[in-house]
């Protein structure tokens, strides 16, 4: 999923000074709960400038 | 009046002495070190995220971010590293009115108040962090911080 999502999705660039890059995408189906415990579709990954996965969560 | 602190975790923070805090790169510090609980709140509302897993030092630079960003833009989005939870932060003429997507209420606070304060925190956080660590401080990331 977090290869789907890099590929598929949409991305744009970290926030406030934070390193790396932020991809985030819409899977059409639950794929884990929000901050208030609802299904949730999206997922985001962050990706570092190496390119490694520093985080990955749906939304 | 805002309230802003933090706690950091100790057993997480036991978890990475073996880190070289000079030469740690910045994803590594906003992301994975110094993670804990951060404090803010006001008259009106709670923001605070006693999740345990918030990195504070990036916590910290982002305010002092945004803070200088609302300067001349009308809006910024602070999203925590974890979760989609977020802040608002909205400009309405000379005041900043804070919100979140995880807590009810709003916060309003003179601009000028609120980059006091921020700037006062992020100082605070800096200076803390790198006096218990003192390699942190010698870090290029840190350094374009010091004094600031």
């Amino acid at each position: 999923m977090i290869s789907e999502t890099v590929w598929k999705g949409t991305s744009r660039a970290n926030t406030f000074g934070r390193p790396g890059t932020i991809f985030e995408y819409n899977f059409g189906r639950q794929v884990g709960v929000d901050i208030a415990g609802k299904a949730a579709s999206n997922l985001r990954v962050v990706v570092s400038p190496g390119g490694d996965v520093i985080t990955a969560f749906p939304f | 009046m805002l309230t802003l602190d933090y706690q950091l975790d100790p057993i997480v923070a036991s978890k990475q002495s073996n880190v070289d805090l000079a030469t740690a790169a910045p994803e590594t510090l906003r992301y994975d070190l110094f993670l804990g609980n951060v404090v803010l709140h006001g008259d009106g509302a709670d923001f605070s995220a006693s999740w345990g897993w918030v990195p504070v030092l990036d916590f910290a630079l982002c305010l002092k971010a945004i803070a200088e960003a609302l300067e001349h833009s009308a809006a910024e989005c602070f999203e925590f590293t974890e979760s989609d939870a977020a802040l608002e932060f909205r400009r309405d003429g000379k005041e900043v009115e804070v919100s979140s997507n995880y807590a009810p209420g709003m916060l309003r606070v003179p601009l000028p108040e609120f980059q006091e304060q921020v700037r006062g925190f992020a100082r605070r956080v800096i200076g803390e962090l790198a006096t218990a660590n003192l390699r942190l401080a010698a870090n290029p990331e840190i350094r374009r911080h010091l004094g600031s």
